[in-house]
């Protein structure tokens, strides 16, 4: 298994070396996965928002594979990978109406939260439920990219459990056939819900699945961002020099429940979690930026807050806007909208309207 | 600052309930914005709660190991800043307190709504009535949009009624806020199209009073669009097919119609836009003649029957009955023949004829009539006989009409042939009988018939009788006293045809033959003529039928 | 008798099974030592073991192709697929599979298989956790398609699809799973598929739904009676195959009919009803047939209480067809 910063925080092998900004960048991004999970857990708790998804022990593999991309690369990902939209400037506050489904969310409010969806700064394309369909619809968007000739690449980035998928074994097979600019990154947090990964394959790893679709499979400590973005980076290159696909299995730990629905004390053995709370991937990093004097404690409390706050102003924003307007159930079903759906678009404002709800405006359909 | 109540909220998919498991702060304690309130368990996990906002604690309402409903309060807070967004139970969130920031949202309800300018006091503009006594209009094209400034007298949307495509103006200076009816959405007059915020001082207008037909229209709607979930109700109450095909009448309605003879075109609906139900049918038939309002005039609806009202009968229930409800068209006959019976004083008048020489005569009209692909049987000579007779006494071709207070003779003679059928009683007529020939006759009745027993007979068909033949003969019976097809003056019976000895004159003298009699019975409105009439009446059918080569004359 | 949540005669229903036949596995995805991410198979690996009660890997399509295996060797499978709105990976293996291996092999092989699922709307679940695809399967010869409404016919209709010799889509509504309570008899019994129940009767509208439908059509008759309008409301509870006879009679009983579901209007549920009573008993009716139904949309998050039906929508078209 691959990794370059030691639990010490001493670089391991070849130091990538990379400017104090940058390290400082990705340090950050870390520190907002954290402190953006940590307020929607607790609005959701609170019966302020209906749903999250816990990304904590899994900041690493997140941030260290935003960090190899390039703007112009797409992301397919999975829905705890927040991190990677963040990286490359989504902001709190974007995504704070997702998780609001409130009327300034760019996807108005019909997805539950936590399945975001930017075209810019990035592509970080729209998140569904149904696992691993994604992952197939990735190589399609690189085969786009080979077809006008484009020096990009896709990430896509699923869990464990999505490699028992359907989308993954016509993902990785059409991407060996045609040999797709694409990065397969498999963050392996060893659980699938309450399913172990002891239960989900019984290959001695998943980065060996590579074998069985003819590209290189490559094992890394998810836990290591600088390690994870490494491998990241060099699958990419391979992928922008017309080289294929590469599978990657970023190894790490769920130290959260599935989501705020999931108790994970029911089903993870106490003593595993401990274990992993020692590998905690930002402290892993916050002792590598110290051994380059980057980093005291200090810096930590500063940036944390500063991200906690950032956070606390994206709920006041999200929270104080309106719901989406009605219209937003009966547009972008298709591109115009048809007949039978403006009659129904007209039947709902007209019950609003006599139920004197604001969300009927003047009675009339818009749209 | 604001007092919160804080509602256990549903902490994972579809939880209905929680229980207290720990408060981890009192009444009074400071809190801050998501600091850990309280745990709670679920059947999916333990959780903390946190506070949504910083604040006080008010009360603790609930109390460790009980299990509260999600939605139910469990501690209130009094919040040091704004009050928090709290999802509302069931459902996304509530619009918030506070007023839309200035970053107007990209998808912001559109633009129907315009923002409520200071000052001005909004008009709620109805659709005027803009040509006498129109009831609604089509909104054909709005000319401006929400949010447009516009002048008095400055044209606001093209409406069209069934006078006219006009403009309507602006009754005043303002803003148009909102537009309340679509383009191609038709609107009763009356209803608010659009609501205008003054600039100056409100414009009189004329008050409105709606007409007395349809349902009072909903504020913003059409009937067309109301009520919400059968948006396309209107439009389908015009595609109705069958006999009928631009009448609407429900499904019901048309088979009770059906059954009881009764043309849609004479009853009057009282659905929405004019939709025949049940209901109408059957008020029609219980109301009206079985057959509807013939061209001529006919005597209105009413005359109930002249009896006691009596106590019902009612029949103790016990074994070997069979019970059959009494309604549909057993019913309707029951109150048909009442009707006639009970206004109708009858006399009938009896006559035996001697067909045999008739009997001859059809025989070689059935042959003829078959080279033709004609089947003649004894009813058209019939007919012709009573044509004849009825021109001889038009007393008997008549009606009552009761309001005018007249007796009308009728100039031609419509025909009702009474036939039996799966459906019941059903009487066709066969027109202007007089200016038929035998053959003619022979054809139409023979069709008639056909279609009647089919189910296929016009409404048309089966009004408009001036005289009635029923023939019971070939069922059974010599004799019968035929109720009257209300509101003919009178009923022609005919009855079967025996073989007997009979005397018949010749110059030699008297002899004894086989000869076959038929008698004819016939009953009549004592009220419109008299047994003489009657009587002659049939003397005059006796001398053709007796003797059928008369009926060519 | 207990008095049980839905979820709870679920669990019951699994319980009763597997004591009475040690052939009745119960598999899918994290059903095993987490009982469940709604807890329907709470309880199960730890009274009947791992072999019995596990957790498969995350893979639809493997769990009915499993199950179907299963089922035609002998063993009777339960096969959880953890949200209907997953099914669709499995579609392939239950339609062309599952539905018409006893047709294609003249009954050689026979797939006596359930796969329970939870579906429908109410638990703000957006796009991916709320979907009715019930009109998808009704269209699969072959398949039966059972919706209970209360922790009764939870029960004795998931004992009776496990009894069935021909594979059940046992479709649960979660909105219900714990907001409805009802008396359980203990023990084994079963509930008649393919026979509609009569909620409440009346003689004024006829209702037909199923599902979280149910409680909806009962508010909204309660507010219909209060404006003098019976509702005759029928929890149809099998919907293929449906008790046609008793959908034709309860119709005619009032002759206004409105039929309620969450599944989008264009091709669901509802149109089948209506062709239904169009073709054989149209001169019974008084008015139009009338469907409330979900939008055709995809099912939006933050709008869902517009988008599904509730007792308003319903009585609205109660009265239409009243005063029609």
């Amino acid at each position: 298994m691959f990794s370059l910063i030691k639990p010490d925080g001493a670089v391991k092998g070849k130091d990538p070396k990379l400017a104090p900004d940058e390290l400082l960048h990705i340090y950050r991004t870390m520190l907002r996965v954290r402190a953006f999970d940590e307020v929607c857990m607790k609005l959701q708790r609170s019966g302020r928002i209906g749903f999250s998804i816990p990304n904590r022990g899994v900041e690493a593999t997140q941030v260290g594979a935003a960090a190899a991309l390039r703007k112009t690369d797409w992301i397919f990902p999975s829905y705890r990978d927040f991190g990677m939209a963040l990286y490359h400037g989504v902001t709190p506050t974007e995504m704070m109406h997702t998780m609001y489904g409130n009327g300034a969310d760019c996807a108005k409010g019909r997805q539950m939260p936590v399945h975001f969806t930017f075209t810019d700064p990035i592509k970080f394309f729209s998140i569904s439920s149904p696992i691993g369909t994604h992952i197939v619809q990735a190589v399609g968007a690189a085969y786009a990219m080979q077809y006008r000739k484009e020096k990009h690449a896709v990430l896509a980035s699923f869990g464990d459990g999505g490699t028992s998928s359907l989308g993954f074994h016509s993902g990785l097979n059409f991407a060996g056939v045609w040999k797709s600019p694409v990065v397969f990154l498999c963050q392996n947090n060893q659980w699938a819900i309450s399913c172990p990964s002891s239960s989900q394959t019984a290959s001695a790893s998943y980065a060996i699945k590579a074998q069985a679709y003819g590209m290189p499979g490559m094992l890394v400590d998810g836990n290591d961002v600088l390690a994870v973005r490494q491998v990241t980076l060099e699958a990419l290159e391979r992928a922008r020099k017309g080289l294929g696909p590469t599978l990657i299995e970023a190894y790490t730990f769920r130290m959260g429940g599935h989501s705020t629905s999931d108790d994970p004390t029911k089903y993870v053995p106490k003593k595993l979690l401990a274990e992993w709370e020692k590998k905690d991937p930002v402290v892993r990093f916050e002792r590598y930026l110290a051994k380059k004097k980057l980093w005291k404690q200090p810096l930590r409390d500063k940036i944390y807050n500063e991200c906690l706050d950032e956070v606390g102003d994206a709920v006041k924003v999200a929270e104080s806007t309106p719901p989406p307007a009605l219209e937003t159930i009966f547009s972008d079903v298709y591109a115009t909208v048809p007949t039978h759906i403006r009659r129904q678009g007209q039947a709902a404002f007209d019950l609003a309207a006599r139920k004197g709800d604001a969300a009927a405006g003047g009675g009339a359909f818009p749209l | 600052m604001a007092k919160i109540d804080f509602k256990l909220p549903d902490i994972g998919e579809g939880i209905a309930e929680g229980e207290i498991v720990k408060w981890l702060v009192k009444a009074g304690d400071t809190v801050k914005e998501h600091q850990a309130v309280v745990e709670v368990m679920t059947d999916k996990a333990t959780v903390e709660v946190p506070s949504p906002a910083a604040g006080v604690i008010g009360e603790l309402r609930a109390t460790e190991g009980q299990t509260v409903p999600v939605g139910s309060v469990i501690f209130t807070l009094e919040t040091t800043g704004a009050a928090p967004v709290m999802m509302s139970h069931g459902g996304g969130h509530a619009a918030p307190a506070k007023a839309a920031p200035a970053a107007a949202p990209a998808h912001a309800p559109a633009a129907a709504a315009a923002p409520a300018a200071a000052g001005g006091k909004v008009l709620e503009f109805k659709l005027p009535d803009i040509g006498e006594g129109i009831a609604e209009g089509e909104i054909v094209k709005w000319l401006v949009k929400a949010g447009e400034s516009v002048k008095e007298h400055q044209a606001v949307v093209e409406v069209m009624t069934d006078k006219a495509t006009v403009e309507v103006p602006s009754p005043a200076n303002g803003v148009v806020a909102e537009l309340r009816a679509q383009a191609g959405q038709t609107v009763p007059v009356g209803s608010v199209i659009f609501t205008l915020q003054l600039a100056g001082a409100a414009p009189v207008m004329i008050a409105h009073h709606a007409p007395a037909a349809a349902a009072a229209p909903a504020k913003a709607a059409a009937p067309v669009a109301a009520p919400a979930p059968v948006a396309v109700a209107a439009a389908s109450t015009a595609h109705v097919s069958g006999l009928d095909s631009k009448i609407p009448a429900v499904p019901s309605a048309r088979r009770l119609a059906r059954e009881l003879g009764i043309e849609l075109g004479a009853v009057a609906g009282s659905g929405r836009h004019g939709v025949i139900r049940r209901a109408d049918i059957e008020a029609y038939a219980a109301a009206g003649a079985p057959k509807s309002a013939a061209p001529a005039p006919s005597s209105a609806a009413q005359a109930a029957p002249a009896r006691p009202a009596a106590a019902p009968v009612s029949v103790a229930a016990a074994g070997g009955q069979t019970r059959i409800p009494f309604r549909g068209v057993r019913k309707k006959i029951s109150e048909a023949m009442v009707r006639s019976k009970y206004t109708a004083p009858h006399f009938t008048v009896v006559e035996e004829l001697d067909v045999t020489d008739l009997i001859t005569l059809r025989e070689k009209a059935k042959a003829m009539g078959a080279e033709v692909g004609i089947k003649v049987t004894f009813m058209p000579f019939i007919m012709k006989a009573v044509a004849s007779g009825l021109a001889k006494y038009p007393q008997l071709n008549a009606q009552l009409d009761e309001a005018a207070q007249e007796i009308v003779r009728f100039g031609n003679v419509n025909l009702g042939i009474a036939m039996d059928t799966d459906q019941g009683l059903i009487v066709p007529i066969v027109k202007n009988v007089e200016s038929k020939s035998v053959l003619q006759l022979a054809a139409e009745l023979a069709d008639l018939a056909d279609r009647t027993r089919a189910g296929k007979v016009k409404p048309d068909e089966l009004k408009g009788s001036t005289f009635s033949i029923s023939n019971a003969g070939n069922i059974g019976g010599t004799l019968a006293t035929p109720i009257i097809n209300f509101p003919d003056a009178a009923i022609l019976g005919v009855h079967r045809i025996v073989k007997r000895p009979g005397v018949v004159e010749t110059p030699q003298g008297d002899k004894i033959e086989v000869r076959q009699y038929m008698n004819l019975s016939c009953s009549v409105d004592h009220r419109i003529a008299d047994g003489a009439d009657g009587a002659r009446f049939l003397v005059h059918l006796k001398k053709l039928l007796e003797t059928p080569g008369l009926l060519a004359l | 008798m207990a008095t049980l949540t839905l979820i709870q005669a679920v669990n019951d229903a699994l319980k009763t099974a597997m004591r009475t036949d040690p052939n009745v596995l119960v598999f899918g995805e994290d059903v095993g030592p987490k009982g469940g991410v709604f807890l329907a198979t709470d309880g199960l690996t730890k009274e009947f073991g791992e072999k019995r009660c596990f957790d498969t890997p995350l893979s639809e399509d493997g769990i009915v192709g499993a199950a179907i295996g299963m089922a035609t060797n002998g063993l009777k499978p339960i096969a959880e697929i953890q949200f209907q709105d997953f099914i669709f990976p499995a579609f392939d293996q239950i339609v062309s599979e599952a539905a018409k291996l006893r047709y294609r092999s003249g009954g050689q092989y026979t797939c006596p298989l359930v796969i329970r699922t939870p579906y429908g709307g109410g638990i703000r679940g957006g796009l991916y956790h709320s979907q009715s695809g019930e009109a998808y399967f009704c269209h699969t010869p072959g398949l039966k398609v059972v919706i209970p409404s209360t922790p009764y016919d939870a029960k004795g209709l998931l004992l009776a699809s496990i009894d069935d010799p021909d594979p059940v889509l046992f479709l649960e509504p979660k909105a219900l799973y714990r907001s409805v309570k009802g008396e359980v008899p203990e023990g084994r019994y079963t509930v008649d598929l393919s026979t509609l129940r009569t909620a409440r009767e009346g003689t004024g509208v006829t209702v037909f739904c199923y599902g979280a439908m149910v409680p909806v059509c009962l508010r909204a008759a309660e507010q219909a009676a209060a404006k003098g309008i019976e509702c005759h409301v029928v929890d149809l509870r099998t919907l293929l195959p449906l008790d046609e006879e008793g959908v034709i009679d309860a119709a005619k009983r009032t002759g206004r009919v409105v039929v309620v579901h969450e599944a989008p209007r264009f091709c669901g549920f509802g149109g089948e009803i209506s062709a239904i009573l169009a073709e054989n008993c149209i001169e019974w009716m008084e008015a139009p047939i009338v469907r409330v139904t979900g939008f055709d949309t995809p099912f939006p998050n933050t709008l869902e209480h517009h988008y599904m039906p509730d007792d308003r929508r319903v009585l609205d078209a109660v009265e239409h067809v009243w005063n029609y």
